[in-house]
């Protein structure tokens, strides 16, 4: 097996783990760390798979995944905003659907 | 002896992720994040793509750490129940475990089908490179070939931005000199901020011949940017409302007019003059970089002032 190919698995990996992740946690920074995750496994997808299939490092799918982190960090920049605005108003870090009965 | 390195990155990869997601500390949970990012960093560099191995050790790990630490401090006055992993009772955990495995299978099938490549384009990008006016394919593909990806990337940043600027207090200006007013800090800040900023430059310089580039620059700069916030060296750029905003447009702005003079001439917009490819493409990555980094760290900013009431409650 390439290296290639075994960082598409461990990409899997990742994906798998931000998707439990994101569904199991109900507090809103570990979900975006869970969100994260899943980018960065789909970004190791992308380059491992595609580099595997030629047995050589292929541009495009780099170029397109350094786009892909820049907007990353903009969007978690901005969930982070979000989340913080939240907490300011109503001292909650979750959702209300997920704040139990009380 | 190669595999093994690599089984041992995925592994370590995978630790961290889970640790991550799984401690009870929220900010153990943050620092195993940023921890992940550094890793990642190794694992571009494995599969040879030293471009995002910077990107992602300047912007994964250095600017998502300091956004999440920062949300952190600030998050410590909400609820904040550790927990509970195992609810077995409960149909989240069962959910979460189902679409979990789910997407492990379901990816790993697609990952371990033969993959038959239809449209060789990396020999479009190899034959086409001598025309792009750099020599490094990723800048080439990033500023020549798909340079609509890049100026749409960058009205997604500016956009960011000024979504978090309507969530911020209006009548309210962030005092710096709370943080560390530390005279050594402050001396030894003087000193790294003109090596910083070198660095950046060189990034933005080399990526036309060798890996980096406008966007690992313009995370480098953010950095310096933020380091000089949080000793206080407050400038009053960052005060001024206008100023804030005419640094995020000045990339984009940049960028659009280099892109619509071909128009004048009846060519398509974005189009290069292939004798000038090389400056143009140079002055475009100059204005993204400022941009970027300025960007980046107004994020910074306002998102530390889209939680003040927080600060009233917390000593």
């Amino acid at each position: 097996m390439s290296s290639y190919l075994i960082f598409a698995y461990g990409g899997v990996g990742l994906c798998g783990i931000g998707v439990f992740g994101f569904i199991l946690h109900s507090h809103l920074l570990r979900r975006l760390i869970a969100f994260n995750l899943l980018g960065s496994g789909t970004f190791l997808i992308l380059v491992g798979l595609s580099q595997s299939g030629r047995g050589q490092p292929d541009y495009i799918p780099q170029a397109l995944v350094l786009t892909g982190i820049v907007v990353a960090v903009a969007a978690t920049a901005l969930a982070l905003v979000l989340i913080r605005r939240w907490a300011a108003l109503t001292k909650h870090a979750t959702l209300p659907e997920d704040q139990g009965p009380s | 002896m190669n595999e093994l390195i690599d089984l041992t990155l995925i592994c370590i990869l995978l630790g961290l992720a889970t640790l991550s997601l799984f401690t009870q500390s929220l900010f153990r949970s943050v620092m195993f994040f940023i921890l992940l990012g550094l890793i990642l960093s190794l694992v571009w560099i494995r599969l040879d793509a030293p471009d995002i191995a910077l990107a992602e050790a300047a912007i994964g790990a250095g600017i998502t750490g300091i956004l999440l630490l920062d949300a952190l401090a600030h998050l410590r006055a909400t609820s904040n129940t550790p927990p509970q992993l195992l609810q077995l009772k409960q149909p989240r955990f069962w959910l979460a475990l189902l679409s979990g495995t789910g997407v492990i299978l379901a990816l790993g099938l697609a990952v371990s089908e033969p993959l038959s490549p239809v449209v060789a384009l990396d020999l479009k990008v190899s034959e086409n490179l001598a025309e792009s006016g750099v020599t490094h394919p990723i800048t080439a593909i990033l500023l020549n070939f798909r340079s609509y990806d890049t100026l749409l990337e960058v009205a997604v940043l500016v956009l960011a931005a000024l979504v978090a600027l309507t969530l911020r207090q209006s009548d309210e200006h962030p005092v710096a000199n709370e943080f560390l007013p530390n005279q050594l800090l402050h001396a030894c800040l003087k000193l790294f901020f003109p090596m910083i900023f070198l660095v950046s430059m060189y990034l933005l310089w080399a990526g036309s011949t060798q890996p980096g580039g406008a966007f690992q620059a313009g995370a480098v700069l953010a950095s310096a940017f933020v380091l000089f916030y949080l000793v206080g060296l407050k400038t009053q750029l960052a005060q001024n409302e206008h100023y804030l905003k005419r640094g995020w447009i000045f990339g984009l702005a940049i960028f659009v007019l280099v892109g619509a003079v071909p128009l004048l001439q009846g060519q398509p917009f974005l189009t290069y003059p292939d004798a000038h490819a090389g400056v143009l493409i140079l002055l475009i990555e100059l204005g993204l970089t400022l941009s970027i980094g300025w960007i980046l760290f107004s994020l910074f900013l306002l998102s530390q002032s889209a939680s003040t009431f927080q600060k009233k409650d917390t000593p």
